[in-house]
């Protein structure tokens, strides 16, 4: 019997194998990468080079969920605007039943929860994405969330979805720590520190010649989502080419001596 | 009994509503912000029944948001307006109909231009240079017919408002105690508190910049 083909059917082995294939679309996505620290989180992710007659203002990679919460994925594009949309619609209704801004895990519970939905009866179909909710919850805290096809979410402090997300989340893991203890006062040269951090991360994934980098916050009490100027991006980016050739040429050097 | 008013100049609106909350004979409240800021350039004034207030532009405000938030871009104060119209004669034939008076008032960021609507709760809409609901209308559309000039200022227009205050002060038997203001420009929206004064023995009111303390007076 085939085991893919109805949804709601386990295999013998226990698996459901259209969300594992759901899955395999997440892991042939662009990659993306989310990076938080006591201050601020801050999302990076590639720009697709767009065909050259398209408006590639109309590409979305990053969704605005409420004031301060946004969204990332990675996956198939149509289904992520499907979620996003469930997303601001569960967090303004929070808003109007309980005169409270939503946690960012409430939204990210709740994505969840959708997602698992279309696992579990006939008719429907997985999502095809994985996604990153980043935001600063009503107490001032910087949260991110994690969101799978199959319905799991978990916390991180950083972390990447897409192609090659493991190998991003070995440098991740070898390189937070030390970054994270020397997290700057202002918000300004954070943002550019682990915004260093998120490129080099993205870096070792896929090359990208267009980055985007999305930082929430809090500023005077309240929330800020800012895109963060292409000009830093062009700067940090400088910065981490040039660490990366340095590096290089010492690896080459002990290599002659 | 409550007191709304919308003044509309060239690049700005000017809204002005009393704060009192009353329950048959009594007064609840002396404070009660009665207009919601639906987006960074519109605001909404609300009179009418106490809970359909609530409920009403609560419910207005998060859709409002929602819109935005699907469009990535601030809705415009027409398209505010027409939906809220919309929610309201939609309600108003079924079961449960809202007994709230509106105005809308802003400015579109791309036009430059303003606009001021008048909603009542039958959900009539019409877009209008200076508008007002209820009793206080009597009053003040007297001096508005009287006063309103296509080319009036900022500064007139407060001015204008303050007048008319001054004037339901005086010739109303439900005098007001205090009041919100706000100017709706290019630059956002600023409120303005009132400030009681006593002019040679007869009341009227200074309107003073919550953000910055600048005083604007009758003179």
């Amino acid at each position: 019997m085939a085991y893919d083909t109805a949804l709601t059917v386990f295999s013998p082995d226990g698996h459901l194998f259209q969300v594992e294939y759901a899955e395999e679309a997440v892991r042939r996505g662009i990659p993306v990468v989310g990076v938080r620290s006591k201050k601020l989180v801050l999302i990076a992710y590639g720009r697709q080079t767009t065909p050259e007659l398209q408006d590639p203002r109309t590409i979305r990679k990053v969704y605005n969920i409420d004031e301060h919460i946004f969204m990332a994925f990675s996956g198939l594009n149509a289904d992520a605007r499907v979620l996003s949309n469930e997303a601001r619609l569960e967090a303004q209704s929070h808003r109007l039943n309980l005169d409270d801004p939503p946690t960012v895990e409430m939204i990210a519970r709740h994505v969840a929860y959708t997602q698992q939905k279309y696992t579990q009866s006939g008719g429907r179909r997985p999502f095809g994405v994985s996604t990153l909710l980043a935001g600063i919850d009503p107490n001032g805290t910087p949260r991110l969330f994690h969101t799978q096809p199959s319905g799991i979410y978990n916390e991180w402090v950083a972390t990447a979805i897409g192609g090659k997300s493991d190998d991003i989340r070995e440098l991740l893991e070898a390189e937070y720590e030390q970054v994270a203890e020397s997290e700057p006062e202002s918000i300004e040269e954070t943002k550019k520190l682990f915004g260093e951090l998120a490129i080099k991360a993205l870096d070792k994934g896929a090359h990208c010649d267009d980055i985007g980098i999305v930082a929430v916050y809090a500023q005077n009490g309240k929330p800020v989502v800012e895109h963060v100027s292409k000009d830093i991006i062009d700067a940090l980016v400088k910065i981490v080419e040039e660490k990366k050739r340095e590096q290089e040429e010492k690896a080459r050097q002990s290599l002659i001596l | 009994m409550e007191t709304q008013i919308g003044i509309r100049g060239d690049n700005f609106v000017v809204l002005l509503s009393d704060k009192i909350v009353a329950q048959s004979i009594v007064k609840m409240k002396h404070n009660q912000d009665k207009m919601k800021q639906l987006n960074k350039n519109n605001v909404m004034s609300v009179t009418g029944e106490a809970g359909d207030v609530d409920s009403f532009s609560e419910y207005i405000e998060a859709n409002i948001k929602l819109f935005g938030l699907r469009q990535n871009r601030p809705l415009t104060t027409s398209e505010c307006a027409y939906w809220t119209r919309g929610t309201l004669a939609e309600a108003l034939r079924s079961r449960s109909p809202y007994n709230v008076n509106l105005l809308i008032g802003g400015f579109n960021p791309n036009t430059k231009k303003s606009s001021l609507y008048r909603i009542d709760y039958l959900s009539s809409i019409c877009e209008v240079p200076f508008a007002a609901h209820g009793y206080t209308s009597y009053f003040a559309y007297s001096l508005m017919d009287k006063e309103y000039r296509k080319d009036l200022t900022k500064e007139e227009a407060i001015k204008l408002a303050i007048r008319c205050v001054k004037q339901l002060d005086h010739r109303f038997l439900v005098g007001q105690p205090g009041f919100i203001l706000r100017v709706i420009d290019e630059e956002g929206i600023h409120t303005y508190d009132s400030q009681p004064i006593l002019e040679n023995g007869q009341r009227s009111f200074n309107f003073v910049n919550v953000a910055n303390n600048v005083v604007v007076s009758e003179a």
